[in-house]
């Protein structure tokens, strides 16, 4: 069914796997809401209609161009296994 | 005011009283947290409302060090349970999830640091759905919590934990957060007072982010009157939220008074108090609106079919801003970690995403990224966006008519255990009368209005933007009585 | 073959000129710094932490925008772009999209440029605001031989403008001199320090003969990006001329080794799941705003050009070369303030020191450094008082530029034009006397002169005064006919 294949292609888009064992309770469950969601294809509304993003009506704080205390990685790291002299371990990217 | 068991009186007190207290007696306070941690001792190992508590000895060292300074502030030494996605400076920060049950966050939310800043201790991190996702509270990566008033049944979600810490008496008051109804539902379930400000008037800074466009923290307290105290303290301007409100706010406070302070017009909207409202649930809101009549409010009904829409309208854009703010999470910085010698970053990301998130978490960054993706954009989320306009407006409408809207916050009782939870759509379905709320992004509390076979029921109460004042006042009119 | 090349380029340059970064308050000025010690809650992506936007880097964008002639919008709309990688710290990147009723910050424009004489005019499609990546470093020299990466976040967040023209350009050569007159245009605005390392990078797209759009990343300057394309479009044309099919695809330039190699990661092209960031709600941009910025514009390369070409009477290639690059525009003005002869200083700048700098592989700055004005004040006093030659001249501003010396040390080691007669005479009786065919083909022919004139700059390695050295030689000429 088409939903295994789609939902193989999201999952590599969002790098969320999926137990393929599983896979056909979670297409029925994706389906379902997609079932739901397609409830608004219904509504026919005005082209001049814009979409709203946010609900956010005042001014947008902005900031000015000086510096404020970095605070340094090492915080993040009390077992030191993430960091090597400062850097961030990471896989191989090639 | 009407407690669970767990609760006793030294534990069940208000902020005002705490504060009153401890003025004429600073050793009153050490008593307090004494009874709060007896309660834990005693009722937690079954609640579950913590994800972690922090030891007494640290919270009492925490305190005698403010009582030596002097000064209290406002929230005169309350306990303070926060949501675990709400993220404290040296204590871990969850999110009720597999994917950061170590990670100890370098830094403390706005939120966090105006609570510390007037008084308040934080005493523990709370249970929730895992990154907010769920209304149950089942979802938690770590256990459930179960809800005070009967523990077969399910405390709300997501944050169920904050809601059953102050319900129990295990705190004084919560923080928690709300994207689709997550402080009100568990307030309802639990016969708490929850609110959901408008959106920009709480700083969002250093909460998980869920949700963005629709996300805010807000106060879980057992009485209207704790729930304004905190909320004048967290609201304001924040320079490090750019959806921050410039807007002068405080004294809430003043608004929790027994009578009306203006001659209230209120409207209830058909659609959600029509299908799949629960009937003992109507009868309880029925008396409730019977209530507000006397205090000399105008209660009117209005229309808005656009309701329908608002549970997909909801989801869809819910899940596409999931999808990408929980991109963030692949173990490199902070979070579960795996060795990367020898191996390739997609391979080590997806092992961490598989292993670090949880079903539904899953399911909703799946979905979210559908209805990103080419092709499906425009029908999906571009749709959705628009029909959030159409509803924004159709509010906008109302709330010139009327001061405030009234509706049940939940369609049903608390659920049972497992009752809901393996059937997405009924589980998404229990959001219905809250979401719409966040989608305009309208303040809006939840206020016990009555029991029904010992169960407590939730009246939502909601208004135009910045309209904390008048809800906190009609929410106080339906609890009468005092406050602890 | 070279209408049948279609170039266009996406230029991101770092907005140096911003203390801090785009969205946090953290030092923009990561260079030399230890690894991950300009960072903070928001350029790491911690869980819970916000964008705020820089307002500077706003009004850097329109003052760029303006400078380029395009469209600036009257909103700054924000998007995510998401994509995995190691440098990205919420895997996914504020940027900017044209779709879905999106727009970037400023649309359309242009850039004039002169190549090599004759002038064309190169279309901008877009410019773009977004935040620079952490950079990624491997712990051993080879990426292929290493176990693991290394991350360092410093860069992360640091302001960049994505400049994207159209495929107007049709020869490498060109898209350099765009890629320099760009460069120049932002250093004008002190926008942006292009000299430094990684602050201005290209993406080539390139197609050849009607094939299909490959794109080249990771090109770090003008230079580099002449080279990458030569060597693409001759790796294309190759695979045209053998019959076979060049794929859409895209490449990698090694600058090390100057080639361009395939990327193993298959671009997902279209799925970069682009919405508007719910962090930063669109900020209105005023007009009063956008004019009060273009009242401010400084002076910009065509008009600086334009100007110098009056005021210093050089010719308009010559001053449209020097404004390529404001540095040397500017040390062209200086010199030529101090020293005068801004006709000679601008023939060293353009004709010898550019040619150097380019050899040497170093920028040009640090050219200048080497050839400041001082020293070029000194070797425009030395050619006017016949100390040097012109020739001699060229030598001097090789040395100054590659070997960092002085005009007085190549002075005090003899390089000069020899003006003693009598030693150039002494010269001359050897050549005489060892070509004594040659003395008598030029007595019966003039024009075998300059063979003997030849020989005596050679023995004098070119340091007598031809001039002179003609005279002698006529001169003892006409005493050997009379003999
Ligand atoms: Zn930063």
């Amino acid at each position: 069914m088409g939903w295994e294949k789609t939902i193989k292609h999201l999952s590599t888009l969002a790098l969320v796997d999926v137990d393929m064992s599983r896979v056909g309770s979670l297409a029925r469950d994706l389906e379902k809401i997609v079932e739901m969601f397609n409830k608004i294809a219904e509504l026919n509304i005005p082209e001049e209609v814009e979409p709203l993003y946010t609900t956010f009506f005042g001014e947008i704080n902005v900031g000015e161009d000086n510096e404020l205390e970095s605070m340094g990685i090492g915080e993040l790291d009390p077992s030191g296994k993430r960091l090597e002299s400062g850097y961030l371990k990471s896989p191989k990217t090639l | 005011m009407t407690l669970p068991p767990q609760c006793t009186q030294l534990s069940s007190i208000s902020i005002k009283t705490l504060r009153r207290r401890v003025e004429e007696d600073p050793d009153f306070l050490f008593k307090y947290i004494e009874e709060v941690y007896r309660v834990i001792e005693k009722y937690e190992e079954r609640l579950r409302a913590y994800i972690t508590l922090r030891p007494m000895s640290d919270v009492i060292r925490e305190v005698e060090n403010i009582v030596k300074r002097g000064k209290l502030g406002p929230l005169g030494g309350a306990l303070v349970a926060v949501k675990d996605n709400i993220s404290t400076r040296g204590i871990r920060t969850t999110c009720g999830s597999k994917m950061l049950e170590d990670y100890v966050p370098p830094y403390d939310a706005t939120v966090v640091r105006k609570i510390k800043e007037s008084g308040g201790i934080v005493i523990g991190k709370t249970n929730m759905d895992e990154f907010a996702m769920g209304s149950t509270t089942e979802n938690s990566a770590f256990y459930p919590t179960l809800n005070p008033w009967d523990l077969s049944r399910v405390p709300g979600g997501s944050s169920g934990g904050s809601a059953v810490a102050v319900a129990a008496c295990e705190a004084t008051v919560a923080l928690a957060s709300d994207t689709g109804g997550s402080i009100r539902l568990p307030a309802a379930y639990t016969g708490t007072v929850g609110l959901k400000p408008t959106y920009g008037l709480v700083s969002r800074y250093g909460l998980v982010a869920y949700g963005s466009s629709l996300d805010q923290v807000g106060p879980i307290g057992r009485c209207v009157e704790d729930v304004a105290a905190v909320l004048d303290v967290i609201s304001g301007h924040d320079p490090r939220d750019s959806t921050s409100l410039k807007v002068g706010v405080g004294g809430f406070e003043k608004y929790v008074v027994g009578s009306p302070l203006k001659k209230y017009r209120i409207v209830v909207i058909e659609e959600m108090v029509s299908e799949g409202v629960d009937e003992k649930i109507l009868k309880t809101f029925n008396s409730v609106v019977d209530l507000l009549s006397k205090h000399d409010v105008t209660v009117e009904f209005r229309k808005m079919p656009l309701l329908h829409y608002s549970l997909p309208t909801y989801y869809i854009i819910a899940m596409a801003e999931a999808s990408s703010n929980l991109a963030r999470f692949d173990g490199l910085r902070y979070g579960i970690r795996s060795d990367v010698e020898g191996k390739l970053w997609v391979d080590v990301y997806r092992k961490i995403r598989l292993a670090g998130f949880g079903d539904e978490v899953k399911r909703r960054i799946l979905l979210g990224t559908y209805v990103l993706s080419e092709g499906l954009y425009e029908g999906y989320y571009l749709k959705a966006a628009k029909v959030r306009r159409l509803i924004y407006q159709e509010f906008t409408k109302l709330f010139k008519d009327y001061d405030a809207a009234i509706s049940p916050t939940s369609p049903t009782l608390p659920p049972r255990i497992s009752e809901v939870i393996t059937d997405p759509i009924k589980l998404y379905s229990l959001d219905i009368d809250t979401v719409p709320i966040n989608l305009a992004g309208l303040p809006a509390i939840s206020v016990p209005g009555g029991f029904i076979d010992g169960l407590p029921v939730g009246v939502q109460i909601f208004g135009p933007p910045l309209s904390e004042g008048s809800l906190l006042n009609i929410a106080k009119l339906i609890e009468g009585g005092g406050c602890g | 073959m070279d209408s049948e090349v279609l170039i266009g380029l996406e230029v991101h340059v770092q907005v140096t000129s911003l203390r801090t970064k785009l969205f946090c308050r953290c030092s923009s000025n990561y260079r030399g710094n230890p690894p991950n010690t300009n960072v903070c809650p928001v350029c790491l992506g911690l869980p819970g932490s916000l964008p705020v936007l820089n307002k500077k880097a706003l009004e850097k964008a329109i003052a760029v925008a303006l400078a380029l002639n395009s469209r600036v919008s009257d909103k700054l709309v924000f998007v995510r772009k998401h994509y995995f990688y190691p440098d990205l710290p919420k895997n996914y990147q504020v940027s900017q999209y044209d779709r879905y009723g999106l727009t970037p910050i400023a649309i359309g424009g242009s850039v004039a440029v002169d190549v090599d004489g004759s002038s064309k005019v190169v279309r901008i499609r877009r410019i773009n605001i977004e935040e620079d990546t952490g950079r990624i470093a491997y712990p051993e020299k080879s990426v292929l031989g290493s176990r693991y990466a290394l991350v360092d976040y410093n860069r992360a967040g640091v302001a960049l403008l994505e400049i994207v023209t159209e495929p107007d350009l049709r020869t490498p050569r060109e898209a350099r001199v765009f890629l320099e007159k760009l460069g120049s245009v932002l250093e004008h605005l002190e926008v942006a320090d292009t000299s430094l390392e990684g602050a201005m990078r290209a993406d080539a797209n390139v197609s050849v003969a009607g094939g299909p759009r490959v794109e080249i990343k990771n090109i770090g300057s003008p230079k580099d990006l002449e080279k990458a394309l030569n060597y693409e479009i001759a790796r294309q044309l190759n695979i045209v001329k053998s019959g076979g099919t060049v794929e859409r695809e895209t490449r990698h330039w090694i600058k090390e080794r100057g080639i361009t190699v395939a990327s193993r990661v298959k671009e997902l092209e279209g799925e970069y799941r682009y919405f508007p960031d719910p962090d930063l709600p669109p900020i209105p941009i005023g007009r009063e705003l956008v004019e009060a910025i273009a009242k401010s514009l400084p002076e910009l390369p065509d008009q600086r050009a334009r100007r110098i070409a009056r005021e210093y009477g050089i010719g308009d290639y010559m001053a449209s070369v020097l404004v390529l690059h404001k540095k040397l525009c500017d040390h062209f003005e200086n010199a030529s303030r101090v020293c005068g002869n801004p006709k000679l200083v601008s023939s060293i700048l353009i004709n010898e020191f550019l040619r150097w700098v380019d050899e040497a592989g170093v920028d040009v700055p640090s050219g200048i450094t080497r050839l400041s004005t001082d020293r070029l004040c000194k070797l425009v006093q030395y050619f006017e008082s016949g100390l040097v030659s012109i020739k001699l001249l060229k030598e001097y501003v090789r040395r100054a530029v590659l070997e960092d010396t002085s005009p007085e040390e190549l002075l005090s080691k003899g390089l000069t034009t020899l003006g003693e007669e009598s030693e150039i005479e002494r010269v001359v009786e050897e050549v005489f006397r060892e070509n004594p065919k040659a003395v008598a083909d030029a007595i019966r022919d003039p024009k075998a002169v300059n063979f003997l004139v030849g020989q005596v700059m050679k023995k004098t390695r070119g340091r007598a005064d031809p001039k002179l050295v003609n005279e002698i030689i006529r001169r003892r000429l006409a005493e050997y006919g009379v003999k």
